[in-house]
């Protein structure tokens, strides 16, 4: 099976290396946690994977595609969101999905099923006329990720989708990418709540100036750090030395 | 927060050096604030020398007679300043109770909401001085000091009218408030605000609404008056008699102003705390968005939906189009008034406004669309080429423009075929251009900096002027029929394609991150 994502030898440089020749793959259908502390790279390297940032160096291929030749195939399959819920706070959540579903081309019929099922899922379907200004920080989120699904991706590439949610909205957002990962999407994630990685996460990679430091299992990482008994977070103190 | 060691903390002094702190900070924060500052000082000491110099030497030995005719003329520049001074303090006095900042820390002090709201108060008067004051200065200044120095007392004039106007402004947003309340507020004040801006400019068209006839009636009029040599009320006379210098009506509408000004600020004083929680809670009330949905699998049909929903829900954008309507709507009177009794005098210079502020509408609605894009890493991020994208944002910008114009348009070329096809064309292609600039030299910004584009990027505020006043003067030629007509067209096509940038420079500079 073709992994979902592969990374070869990626840099990007702001005046100083943000990547460095990182290089990771995620395998199709995998739940994968990136971690690493703050500047370590993780945004930059999400954003480049997005096509939202274009590499000094390396490539990157999603599905076999390469993203940096074919940005619009290998766009056709993704799905990008970050932590902050950039909507459009003057058109309702399902506006903003009727915007989304043409963004992707999706069939009207199956866009206005679908906008509806991930609206009730989210618990936004009673709020589905009323225009985003008026929504908190967690119902927009819930907004934003019903656009990144909207389209049935096959990568879903998430910077921080969980900051600023309360603890009822988190567990939905978590159930509905639970969800998606067993449809076999897969979801690669950023966050700084340790616990989400180790509840959720199939592998785990730990960036570190731009490196990746460490990567794999919970298992494997707290073999690793000799963290045998520990918790993610304390493998993750004990490998980026914080 | 820290005001200084000279003031008692919390007393207006004090509020108002951190203000003015804030402002100060405000100005040196960027590199770029600081060369367009360079650039102004350059353009202010270049109209100074050039022409306030020549001027002020030219007027020197110059009396100005008290008479009906420079009575009329001293008020009507007054009360054109006043109107703008109005339109000013309106807009920002609604802010002072919309604009969050350190609003909310400052209500939660134990300062008096009365002594906050007189030092945004102060801060808007300021504001207001000193936009008048320095609109006027490259060519009053060097005409008073040169020959006149009675006359720098219209600076005083300015700081009395100043503070009529702040109060003014103080008094209509809260009455806004009460009648209308919070919700609707903030958007009609800002329609107040242009039409009020806008009512000069409609002032001065008056002139031409009239037939001749009644307009020789009226300087036939004034001009009997003044050879009459009556009596002028005084009410007529003070104003001009204060901006030649004499301190009694000075001190009067100083004195009157300050006066007016303390009771707004003692009025709305009393409520504005009230008043600012209530704008602070209109944005928690949901608001629902009016309209089908209809899901389509095409990407253009879905961005013009979606651009169209954005720009119809934009209080500030529409405020804006509605003022720059107003300006078009006397020329296009004059234009069909011109066409229907043949008697075409009028069309070309008409013919030209409107292009000229077709090219401005164009441009406003083309920012709105193509840089103050709320979601730019979800347009990024999905499989639709970037041309494709700016194309369809393009393509809503000028939709609702083609909209508002096409009757008006239509009526003309019916009325007078030629001067009305001048006009589509020079319609067609100034907002063509307003566009273009807008697309090929567009920067990233957010809705509410939409009031001040111009200063965020000299350039793109410069280009838009000249290429529309190229296209507005081919416009009408065309209109009088003169070959003459392609010397600007060319000019102006030159000029676009000098602002012209490529799909993969606009492409790379997205990219950038």
């Amino acid at each position: 099976m073709t992994d979902a994502l592969v990374v070869a030898g990626l840099c990007k440089s702001y005046g100083r290396p943000a990547v460095d020749r990182l290089s990771l793959t995620v395998r199709a259908g995998e739940f994968y946690a990136l971690l690493g502390p703050n500047g370590a790279g993780k945004t930059t390297t999400l954003r480049m994977v997005a096509g939202l940032l274009k590499p000094d160096a390396g490539s990157i291929r999603i599905f076999g595609i390469d993203a940096l030749a074919e940005p619009t195939l290998a766009k056709q399959v993704t799905a990008w969101a970050s932590d902050e819920p950039l909507l459009y706070d003057r058109l309702s959540p399902m506006e903003y999905l009727e915007f989304v579903a043409g963004l992707w081309g999706v069939d009207p019929k199956a866009a206005r099923a679908r906008a509806e099922a991930l609206l009730k899922s989210l618990g936004l379907w009673d709020q589905r006329s009323d225009r985003c200004e008026t929504f908190s920080r967690g119902m927009k989120q819930k907004a934003v990720l019903a656009g990144a699904l909207i389209h049935e991706p096959r990568l879903l590439i998430l910077d921080e989708p969980l900051t600023g949610l309360d603890a009822g909205a988190a567990r939905v957002v978590k159930g509905v990418l639970a969800d998606r990962v067993r449809d076999g999407v897969t979801v690669i994630l950023t966050t700084h709540i340790l616990e989400v990685a180790e509840r959720l996460a199939d592998r785990i990679g730990i960036l570190h100036h731009g490196s990746l430091l460490a990567e794999g299992t919970l298992a494997e990482l707290k073999d690793r750090a000799g963290q045998g008994q520990g918790t993610l977070e304390d493998v993750f103190l004990e490998l980026t030395g914080a | 927060m820290s005001g200084g060691p000279a003031f008692r903390t919390g007393s207006i002094a004090w509020l108002l050096a951190h203000e003015f702190r804030l402002v100060w900070r405000g100005l040196r924060q960027t590199g770029r604030a600081t060369r367009r500052g360079w650039v102004l000082a350059a353009v202010f000491l270049t109209v100074t020398l050039l022409a306030g110099v020549p001027l002020g030497l030219v007027l020197r030995g110059a009396v100005v007679a008290i008479d009906p005719v420079s009575v009329v003329i001293g008020d009507a520049v007054l009360a054109s300043f006043l109107t703008l001074m109005v339109s000013a303090s309106l807009a920002a006095a609604v802010e002072a109770f919309y604009q969050r900042g350190d609003l909310d820390l400052l209500l939660a002090s134990p300062i008096a909401p009365r002594r906050i709201l007189t030092v945004r108060a102060v801060v808007i008067c300021v504001n207001v001085f000193a936009g008048s004051a320095v609109l006027i200065t490259p060519l009053f200044l060097p005409v008073a000091l040169i020959g006149h120095p009675a006359w720098l007392a219209t600076y005083a004039v300015l700081l009395g009218m100043a503070l009529v106007a702040t109060a003014l402004g103080l008094t209509l947003s809260m009455t806004l408030l009460r009648v209308i309340g919070p919700r609707r507020t903030r958007a009609a004040a800002q329609v107040l605000a242009a039409v009020i801006g806008a009512a000069l400019f409609l002032a001065s068209q008056a002139r031409y609404l009239f037939s001749d006839q009644q307009v020789g009636l009226a300087a036939a009029l004034i001009t009997r008056a003044s050879r009459a040599g009556g009596a002028l009320p005084a009410a007529a006379v003070w104003p001009l008699r204060a901006l030649l210098g004499a301190p009694g009506p000075i001190v009067v509408l100083v004195v009157v102003g300050g006066l007016a000004f303390a009771a707004a600020c003692a009025w709305v004083g009393r409520d504005f705390a009230r008043a600012a929680a209530a704008a602070a809670g209109t944005g928690r009330a949901p608001a629902k968005a009016a309209g089908r949905v209809r899901f389509t699998a095409n990407f253009f049909d879905a961005a013009i939906n979606k651009e169209l929903r954005l720009l119809s829900r934009d209080v500030p954008l529409i405020s804006d189009v509605v003022l720059k309507l107003l300006y078009l709507a006397p020329l296009v009177f004059i234009a069909l008034r011109g066409a229907a009794s043949h008697s075409n005098w009028a069309l070309p210079s008409v013919v030209a406004g409107m292009t000229f502020m077709t090219g401005q509408v164009s441009g406003s609605l083309a920012w709105i669309t193509l840089s103050a894009e709320d979601a730019p890493d979800l347009i990024a991020a999905s499989p639709v080429k970037s041309p494709r994208v700016r194309r369809a944002k393009l393509a809503a910008a000028l939709l609702p423009l083609t909209v508002v114009l096409a009757p008006a348009l239509g009526l003309l070329l019916a009325l007078s075929p030629a001067a009305g096809l001048a006009a589509v064309g020079g319609c067609a292609a100034a907002a063509l251009a307003g566009g273009l600039i807008n697309d090929w030299r567009q920067s990233p910004s957010k809705r509410e900096d939409f009031r001040r584009r111009r200063s965020g990027s000299f350039l793109l505020g410069l280009s838009e002027s000249v290429v529309g006043a190229l296209l507005a003067g081919a416009a009408g030629l065309a209109a009088w029929s003169t070959p003459l007509a392609v010397l600007p067209a060319v000019l102006a096509l030159f000029a676009l394609l000098g602002m012209r940038r490529s799909d993969a420079a606009i492409e790379r500079d997205q990219m950038a991150g």
